[in-house]
């Protein structure tokens, strides 16, 4: 058969619907180029804003202390972020290119040898790209007439670099954001900061939605005695409020960022444990899954091929929430000073530097951290919405 | 055993638990199906009627291994199924496969057309890789269907088509005997007969067994070599369709059968004492409170199935 006559064949998927409907919504596609853009701004952050000049010129020969200075964690960023790109591009080429008889086939084959790449990949480069110190002030070096032909990023200073001579400034042409408590450039700090707060939601997230999404599953599916014990501790784990637990595990564990995301991820999985749980009751007793058990099909199939796909809905809207969720809760502990600890830049911690020590409000510290953290939040929320209307239940009785 | 009947059923009992309070303790039963008893000769078609409520869909369901029973025996194949964990089960799935009423809300709306039908050979085992694909557009043309559908979702369909992919898929797994529950009540009137045809067409081709459930005894004549009515969870009455549409013996088949829409004007139907079964559970008859015949007798004992005619059993005191 040619590639035309099957096209011609070829049905619209579900998915394909909800995204044409999503489209629709120029609010929601604007807010998802956003959180593109912030990825992006994520993702190239040592580019754009670092001490290090891309290119300079010492006693005639050439350097590139950047990419030098580049850690292994910069790299799985970059590794990370070429999968996922590969990723969107396989998926838009499955559905011009495979059937979608075989498309589900074909997609888990390309997941599973693009996440095989992510993990090798990313030990690979923990292991092999030493971790280098580069303490030289390139800076100084071009005023002094040591170097010549510096190619600066566009924000020439590092995240952890202070400078008490130049602390608390406004923004000013030098600093277009100002300079904080230590001299530090915010707007550095910001770019730098946006990978903390966007990974913190994902993989907080991520966390809370896979241990909800199963625990949802079990408790729907086997209804009963399982569903009776799994609500209990549902309940036990919302009645005690979420933000005073994470402040209280904080306190036990070691400050790092890898410990803020599994809390706030295995403190927030209740509420899509119950959604799953809730539309598992409804898909149980419809006749295509009670279909799929009368064709004795494998427990695990019929959970998450034939339950889970039409069930997903309410927790993907709530995803784009709870991201926007834990970035807010991230925010808010680093403010009080339980997040990362410093040097790392965090959007919270640096909005709770807006009070300085000598008590003076400095107005620039608060203002442009509070406006990322609105904008991000804002822009997530705006997304969950945008999906939630396409996923709306009347487009669902349309098709 | 008899080696002649497909499918025996023995006193099968379904009751759902009613639950109540705290300790959700059981306060009682819906006695959905309530001791029925029935052969299937492999081949045959048989037919179950009963109104909404009477329990043929639990009863279908049960033999299914989609609803636990709580009593009694279903011997196919001269092998008891009900007590069978889920792992001795695969087996049996593969030669009981299940037609359903909703043609809508039968087929997973998220799989295209030949997964869902190409799953079940997968987990079975039977076909893989090109073959897969050649099964596909062979059972999708014996059930009346372009094989080029295997790519379409099932919401481009229609309820036929989609009733016919429905069973496309039960006969994927070339079973022995296929539960149809009510596979025609959610389709429009030419549809109908198409569906039946079909079913009827299949079946001479695969030597298939039929459990046909519907409330349409039209439906029931045209497809059923035997035909058992049902009535709030127990058969009232079973003998070949012949004869129960010729020689109803039960007040309640006569009733069903006069409530038949007939082109012949003058003819008068059945009063209905009261339209609302008895919810209460009564010791005697249970269809005492609706029947135009009974007497004080029906209040106390409850009647038995007991061969009026050869082959033909019913479950009334008055009927002689």
């Amino acid at each position: 058969m040619s590639q035309n006559n099957n096209n011609k064949n070829w049905g619209t998927s579900y998915s394909q619907l909800v995204w044409q409907q999503f489209l629709k919504n120029k609010i929601s596609l604007l807010c998802l180029w956003f959180i593109i853009f912030l990825f992006t701004i994520a993702v190239f952050a040592p580019f754009i804003a670092n001490d290090k000049p891309l290119k300079i010129r010492i006693d005639g020969r050439l350097y590139f202390p950047l990419f030098k200075a580049l850690t292994a964690n910069d790299y799985s960023v970059f590794l990370a972020a070429s999968v996922a790109i590969v990723l969107v591009f396989l998926i838009r080429r499955n559905s011009r290119k495979v059937d979608p008889f075989l498309r589900p086939a074909v997609l888990w084959k390309q997941v599973c040898i693009c996440s095989v790449i992510l993990l090798i990949g990313i030990i690979l480069l923990q292991f092999f790209i030493p971790r280098r110190l580069d303490a030289t002030d390139y800076g100084s070096m071009i005023t002094n007439g040591q170097a010549t032909d510096a190619v600066f990023p566009i924000v020439p200073y590092g995240y952890a670099r202070t400078d008490i001579k130049i602390r608390q400034q406004s923004p000013n042409m030098e600093h277009w954001l100002g300079t904080d408590d230590v001299g530090s450039d915010v707007l550095c700090r910001l770019i730098h900061g946006t990978r903390i707060s966007l990974s913190v939601g994902f993989v907080a997230v991520g966390i809370s939605s896979i241990i909800g999404v199963f625990v949802g599953a079990i408790m729907g599916y086997f209804g009963g005695k399982t569903d009776f014990i799994g609500m209990r501790l549902v309940e036990i784990m919302m009645a005690v409020p979420t933000f005073f637990l994470i402040i209280t595990i904080v306190a036990f564990f070691p400050r790092s960022l890898f410990n803020i995301m599994v809390i706030i991820g295995i403190t927030g999985w209740t509420g899509n444990a119950r959604f799953i749980r809730a539309e598992f009751f409804k898909l149980r007793n419809q006749d295509f899954v009670q279909a799929a058990i009368s064709l004795g099909l494998p427990l695990r199939s019929i959970l998450f091929r034939h339950m889970l796909p039409n069930g997903i809905a309410p927790v993907l809207v709530s995803i784009t929430f709870g991201i926007a969720g834990a970035i807010f809760i991230e925010s808010a502990l680093s403010f009080l000073g339980f997040g990362v600890a410093p040097p790392t830049p965090s959007w919270g911690q640096m909005l709770s530097s807006g009070v300085s020590t000598t008590g003076q409000f400095l107005w620039w510290l608060s203002l442009f951290p509070g406006m990322a953290i609105f904008l991000t939040v804002t822009a997530y929320n705006l997304v969950g919405e945008g999906l939630r209307d396409a996923i709306d239940p009347k487009l669902r009785k349309a098709v | 055993m008899n080696a002649n009947i497909l499918l025996n059923v023995e006193n099968l009992k379904t009751w759902f638990p009613i639950k109540k309070g705290l300790l959700r303790k059981t306060v009682g039963h819906v006695k959905a199906v309530d001791d029925i008893s029935f052969q299937i000769p492999p081949g045959s078609t048989f037919g179950l009627v009963g109104e909404s409520g009477s329990g043929k869909t639990t009863a279908a369901r049960t033999v299914a291994r989609l609803v636990p029973a709580t009593g009694g025996k279903a011997y196919f194949n001269g092998e008891n199924i009900l007590p069978l964990k889920q792992s001795q089960l695969r087996r049996i799935r593969k030669d009981i496969s299940m037609v359903f009423q909703d043609p809508y809300s039968s087929l997973n709306p998220r799989m295209t057309v030949g997964s869902i039908i190409a799953e079940p050979l997968k987990v079975h085992k039977i076909a893989s890789g090109s073959q897969l694909i050649d099964r596909i557009a062979t059972l999708l043309e014996k059930v009346g269907l372009s094989p080029s559908y295997i790519n379409r979702y099932p919401h481009e369909f229609s309820g036929g088509q989609r009733q016919r992919i429905g069973v496309a898929r039960a006969l994927a797994l070339e079973p022995k005997l296929v539960i149809c529950d009510e596979p025609v009540s959610a389709l429009d009137v030419s549809i109908q007969s198409q569906i039946l045809n079909l079913l009827k067409d299949i079946q001479d081709q695969f030597n298939l067994t039929y459990l046909f459930i519907a409330h349409d005894l039209s439906v029931v004549e045209f497809i059923s070599d035997i035909v058992a009515v049902m009535y709030l969870g127990k058969i009232v009455e079973i003998a070949s369709a012949d004869a129960l549409y010729e020689n109803p013996l039960h007040p309640y088949t006569k009733l069903l059968l006069s409530a038949i829409p007939h082109p012949v004007p003058g003819r008068k139907k059945i009063a209905i004492a009261s339209a609302e079964p008895e919810p209460k559970p009564v010791a005697g008859c249970p269809f005492y409170g609706r029947c135009p015949i009974g007497d004080d007798f029906c209040t106390k004992n409850a009647p038995s199935l007991t061969e009026k005619d050869p082959g033909h059993k019913v479950a009334c005191f008055k009927v002689s």
